[in-house]
């Protein structure tokens, strides 16, 4: 166990500054405790640097494989058949009028 | 970049604008998934979860916040509900080739990167989730504290506490493999 005065400081050694790594460096040469907390600690970063530096994804994520469908299905949904249904009108009035289904009206007047 | 995207996102121009986000996020995206499930495997099918979760999503992101912290909360949820579906945390060795355990323990008794793993394993949810962000983002407080919607100081006290939890017990278990040669 590390001599608790001196346990956080260890556990941060590479971020102290000057002032800090004197007292601490003194500390370390007199406490067989602390330097060998110190070693673990180092031993450790090293290891968990190891351990995680494989931390790329081995699979690659294929845009096409994942926009499928579309993200706005409800949306287009609503705003296509309102114009599929807003088409379908204007071209059955035209036709109407074109091809004299309205002329029925007209004679009855 | 993220200014790129959202330019995409108002002309309603979703494939550009998710093949950015796939392109700047889906690492970062993994290593929060694998942060909280703790398996290689299960991270890569929660990512792919979590970007397809995004796709469907991105016409109803305002803006409101961050693209970047949409992103990962997302994420986090994502992997969150993954975990509580039964991805318990579990140590799977990584058998990443070429990685020699030996080769980078310096303590007398050398300890396996998969004993380590297991040790990790051990610690509280957030001290797990912190120390293995922590080591694959290059250990960046601030990124860790980003991905983990986490304040910095929290991040600082939750890696302190896992970094000597697990001194401590490297130490012990140094300690008795020494003693059982």
């Amino acid at each position: 166990m590390p001599c608790e005065a001196f346990e956080e400081l260890l556990n941060g050694y590479s971020d102290l500054s000057a002032a800090e790594r004197v007292t601490v460096d003194a500390h370390l040469n007199t406490c067989h405790d602390c330097s060998g907390f110190l070693e673990t600690l180092t031993a450790l970063d090293e290891s968990l640097t190891a351990l995680y530096s494989f931390a790329e994804p081995q699979r690659i994520f294929e845009p096409a494989l994942v926009r499928r469908p579309s993200p706005i299905p409800e949306i287009l949904d609503f705003a296509g058949w309102a114009a599929v249904a807003a088409i379908v009108i204007i071209l059955g009035v035209t036709a109407a009028a074109r091809f004299g289904y309205m002329l029925p009206l007209s004679v009855g007047w | 970049m993220e200014d790129e995207i959202r330019a995409h996102l108002e002309h309603q121009r979703w494939h550009q604008a998710f093949d950015l986000v796939v392109k700047h996020y889906q690492t970062k995206v993994f290593h929060l998934a694998f942060s909280i499930l703790g398996n290689r495997e299960q991270a890569e099918d929660a990512s792919q979860e979590i970007l397809l979760r995004i796709w469907r999503a991105l016409p109803m992101y305002r803006g409101a916040s961050a693209l970047s912290t949409w992103i990962f909360s997302i994420a986090r949820n994502a992997s969150l509900t993954a975990l509580k579906r039964g991805a318990s945390w579990r140590t799977v060795s990584l058998e990443e080739p070429g990685v020699s355990a030996a080769a980078v323990v310096r303590p007398t008794a050398a300890r396996s990167l998969g004993a380590l793993e297991a040790l990790v394993a051990e610690l509280p949810e957030k001290q797990r989730q912190v120390i293995a962000l922590f080591y694959m983002e290059g250990k960046s407080y601030e990124e860790v504290a980003r991905l983990l919607d986490m304040p910095l100081g929290t991040v600082k006290t939750h890696l302190f506490r896992a970094r000597r939890e697990l001194a401590l017990r490297w130490q012990k278990e140094n300690a008795n493999a020494v003693r059982s040669l």
